[in-house]
């Protein structure tokens, strides 16, 4: 166990004693057992949930299914669209974490932690949906930890890297940006109608890159 | 599916937020550029990356550190705060072996009487870096070193720095007084006087910059990121720790040479040793935590449910407003919504193109986020028709501020970025936007209870670092209708040391004011159940912008009485005034209903303001509880997150003499939210205060639920620097 863990492990705990109390369920929570659980899972290694597999899902629901894998983590979720505003789509999963989708393209997520507030990357999708190279700039926007926001603007090449096999009629479009601080590229695979069927997009500094694959359309 | 990385992240945070601010003491609006940053801090836990003597460098702004280092004999235990980019302020704790009194001069009273083999410090410092570096010039700072009281470690200095090779070498030379101008000094600046100015506690700015000036420097090179070797030669000559007396040296100090190692493991953790003055091994360690660069970014609480929008052309349709049941439904449906955010609905109206809903926030410490949340579930919950949302924040069921939001631009605006949601929302005073809302049936009344452990602290006092008493409480609050609070909380102390008499101060005052304070701890010395608190308080609505509180009972664990408050904020003003007037008597020690034979009628005039920057300012203007008349200044750095570090002062008309130890009451306070610990919203927060010895002058009584901090976070001004969690 690394020094941090126990420093984190003691730390917790001491500063749960500090204020804990258990309560009515009105107006507080429990902190005593959110703070054991804590250090419970800070002392204890974890292993990821095993996910269910893409049949499985496929079999058991009906509608638009899409998996997400958080590739920095090794884990993926399935997620249903539970809201359409405009262009926007947003998909959620069971353990309610939301992701925004603009045409196929990702634009915000909550509940992933160092979330992406939104998007201002029309230019982008424009020419991503339309199969043609050109450039055009990126805004990403997010909150600090002292929940400030904030923005990271990128200057972004797109152009169809050639690939082929990926599908009948489907290219694959890429993204190069480049951030003051940051430098990423996005992948993205449309179809003939201007699609995103799959894309694997930078979604922050902490949360790297996400893949979506549209499962079920 | 996101947890495991969250945690991590969580608890790094708590731990070093926990452990910088138990064992020691941590805005602008956008990153400023800052000069030669750096991670480390020297045996003094100020930011420099020399051994003893200072440089020009700074740390990371909002970083607050706790260091702690060891050598000949003495423990320094220091807190420091990088207060702006430029501004460094430090507290620190030292334990000395006592023979450096006996010799030295400095100790107010009679020193060479105190008989303990370790003598407590408490000491200050303040660092202003003058220039940044650039490629001509050097950066360079002024500072001082524990310029209030005794001045154990008192000096002065005004020192450059300059990086070379990428920054990796870093060049420090400057000139010292005091202490650091004790060894071969190269010229004198005046006399340095030697008195103690009042009983301790005052800065001492006659001696400042005064007497004999020496010269220090120093290298240190960063061979990686985690390793850096330092080499300095230190002015400080060590007098009184190394004259040989019948106790016996200090320590013996051979050269002015030091030289030394750190090993940075983290940015919140780093490890030095040193080898000091020919003769002695030193060694450091440092918890930092930085409230704006750590935590969870946006957090990481489970997505909002997203804007419905309505169908094109259904907003015209009435028909609705013909059924009674659909309100209902959509009353109920509100309710139940809210209820899963944590948010509590106290009271709603619906007409047929506005809705007002009264809200209690249970759950989100950030307050834009609270109606955020509710904004998007009203899109969900009410009939087309409706256009316009009045979001009213409801504080022990009276009303504070509202938002007033276009549905419309809700549904436009979800994907935008939240300025243009704030740029279209209103706020408004919830006075004029709740008449005629009528609470829902079953708001009223409500019961809560807590019971469990809790724990009194005391840290750093002049005898013992820590003193705590662990104790149990039972609690239980009784809201029958909005505005009405009764309150009991029933403590039993467990163990602890708190109940300990202090030894007999340092200074006796001179006619002393009535005693107030200082017999806190015979309040700790029953092992019988207490009634912490036993109260009824009444909330309410003077008149536009006026909120009134009045509160009668067994107030603190010192003082029963009435306390009468009225308070004065827009929402949208930076400033507030607020009056406030008590008569209490004191409590028996054993605090049940009996009383003391002392009264006294206590109050201020307060005013409040926010500076925009993340500082917020409040000065207090009355009488204190021995009657005393006086004024306290309160400046806290502020920020988005809920952090607060922050100092206070309070002078009275009484005398220092009359005061005593400290001449007169000071301290620090940090609050850290437990939210930002979490990860996951949570609006109770953890509160650590540092204060000046306790005496009689300068006390104010402790009232729960005074008004500004209550209504406060609901107001535009507040919610204005969080707005970005509003679509979180």
């Amino acid at each position: 166990m690394s020094v941090q863990t126990t420093l984190r492990a003691a730390a917790t705990g001491l500063m749960l004693t500090i204020v804990a109390a258990c309560a009515s369920s009105d107006d507080q929570q429990n902190l005593y057992s959110e703070g054991f659980t804590r250090v419970r899972a800070a002392l204890t290694p974890q292993t990821p949930p095993a996910s269910p597999t893409t049949e499985s899902v496929l079999a058991t629901t009906t509608g638009p299914l899409m998996r997400v894998v958080v590739e920095n983590r090794g884990v993926s979720t399935f997620l249903f669209p539970i809201e359409t505003n405009g262009a926007y789509v947003t998909w959620g999963a069971s353990d309610r974490r939301s992701l925004t989708l603009k045409r196929g393209m990702l634009t915000g997520s909550r509940g992933l932690g160092e979330d992406l507030m939104s998007s201002g990357a029309d230019a982008s999708l424009a020419l991503i949906t339309a199969r043609r190279s050109g450039s055009a700039q990126r805004i990403q926007r997010y909150l600090t930890p002292d929940n400030r926001s904030y923005e990271i603007v990128a200057a972004c090449n797109i152009a169809p890297d050639g690939t082929q096999g990926v599908g009948a009629g489907v290219i694959r479009m890429t993204e190069v940006c480049q951030a003051p601080e940051h430098r990423f590229t996005n992948t993205y695979l449309v179809d003939g109608a201007g699609r995103i069927l799959d894309a694997r997009q930078w979604v922050s500094p902490q949360n790297d890159y996400l893949r979506l694959t549209l499962v079920r359309g | 599916m996101f947890r495991n990385r969250i945690l991590a992240r969580v608890s790094d945070a708590i731990a070093s937020g926990a452990i910088a601010t138990v064992a020691g003491l941590a805005l602008p609006a956008t990153a400023q550029a800052q000069s030669l940053e750096t991670f480390g801090t020297n045996m003094y836990g100020n930011a420099g990356t020399l051994i003893e003597m200072p440089t020009a460098e700074v740390a990371p702004d909002a970083q607050l550190s706790t260091s702690i280092s060891h050598f000949a004999g003495q423990t320094r235990t220091t807190l420091t705060f990088q207060v702006t980019p430029r501004l460094s302020a430090s507290f620190r704790y030292s334990a000395v072996p006592s023979q450096v009194l006996a010799f030295g001069q400095r100790a107010p009273g009679n020193p060479a009487g105190y008989s303990g083999s370790t003598y407590y410090d408490r000491s200050f410092d303040i660092s202003y870096q003058l220039l940044t570096e650039n490629a001509w010039r050097p950066a360079l700072s002024i500072g001082l070193r524990d310029f209030l009281g005794t001045g154990l470690y008192e000096g002065e200095y005004i020192v450059a720095t300059k990086a070379f090779a990428q920054d990796r070498l870093r060049v420090t030379a400057g000139l010292g007084w005091g202490r650091l101008g004790s060894l071969d000094p190269i010229g004198s600046t005046g006399t340095r006087p030697n008195a103690i100015l009042g009983t301790g506690g005052v800065p001492n700015y006659d001696r400042w910059f005064r007497g004999d000036v020496a010269v220090f420097g120093g290298v240190s090179y960063a061979v990686t990121d985690k390793l850096t070797f330092k080499a300095e030669y230190s002015s400080d000559a060590y007098t009184d720790e190394t004259r040989v007396e019948a106790d016996g040296r200090v320590f013996d100090r051979k050269s002015p040479w030091n030289f030394g190692v750190d090993y940075r493991v983290s940015d919140s953790l780093s490890f030095g040793a040193y080898y000091m003055y020919g003769s002695e091994i030193g060694a450091n360690i440092r918890i930092a935590v930085n409230p704006r660069r750590q935590g969870v970014p946006g957090g990481a609480e489970t997505a909002p449910v997203p804007v419905s929008v309505r169908p094109v052309a259904s907003a015209a349709d009435l028909g609705w407003t013909t059924e009674p049941s659909r309100t209902a439904s959509a009353v109920q449906s509100t309710r139940e919504s809210l209820d899963r955010e944590g948010i509590a609905l106290e009271a709603m109206k619906i007409e047929p193109r506005r809705a007002t809903v009264h809200i209690r926030n249970r759950r989100f410490d950030i307050e834009a986020q609270s109606v955020g949340r509710t904004a998007r579930i009203l899109t969900r919950t009410l009939p087309a028709s409706v256009e316009t949302f009045v979001i009213t924040q409801t504080i022990e069921g009276v009303p504070a501020s509202s938002v007033v939001l276009n549905r419309r631009d809700l549904e436009q605006l979800e994907n935008a970025p939240a300025g243009d949601i704030l740029a279209r929302a209103q706020f408004t005073d919830g006075y004029a936007e709740s008449r005629g809302v009528q609470p829902l049936p079953d708001a009223y009344p409500r019961f809560s209870w807590s019971f469990g452990p809790y724990v009194r602290t005391s840290f750093f006092d002049p005898d013992e670092p820590l003193r705590a008493d662990a104790n149990v409480r039972l609690r239980g609050d009784y809201r029958p209708a909005p505005g009405w609070l009764a309150s009991a909380s029933i403590t039993n102390r467990l163990f602890g040391n708190l109940r300990r008499t202090p030894r007999p101060a340092r200074v006796v005052p001179v006619n002393p004011p009535p005693v107030v304070r200082t017999d806190s701890a015979f309040y700790n010395r029953t092992k019988e159940p207490r009634i912490e608190t036993l109260t009824l308080a009444k909330f309410g609505r003077l008149g536009p912008d006026l909120y009134g509180r009045l509160t009668v009972g067994y107030l603190e664990r010192m003082y029963a009485g009435v306390s009468g408050e009225v308070l004065w904020k827009p929402t949208d003003s930076p400033f507030a005034l607020g009056v406030e007037a008590n008569y209490v008597a004191k409590r028996d020690y054993d605090q049940l209903f009996g009383l003391r034979d002392y009264e006294v009628a206590t109050g201020h005039v307060s005013a409040y303001y926010d500076f925009g920057n993340g500082f917020h300012g409040q000065l207090d203007v009355g009488r204190y509880l021995a009657g005393d008349w006086g004024a306290t200044v309160s400046l806290d750095r502020e920020f988005a997150n809920g952090w607060r570090v922050g100092a206070y002062a309070t002078k009275t008309d009484i005398s220092s003499a009359a005061f005593g130890e400290g001449s007169f009451d000071k301290g620090i306070r940090i609050t850290i939210p437990i939210s930002w610990g979490l990860g996951t919203p949570d609006r109770r927060t953890g509160e650590f205060n540092v204060s000046s010895l306790t005496r009689d002058g300068g006390a104010r009584l402790n009232v729960d639920h005074r008004l500004y901090e209550e209504i406060r976070e609901t107001h535009r001004s507040d919610m204005v620097s969080s707005w970005g969690k509003f679509w979180r």
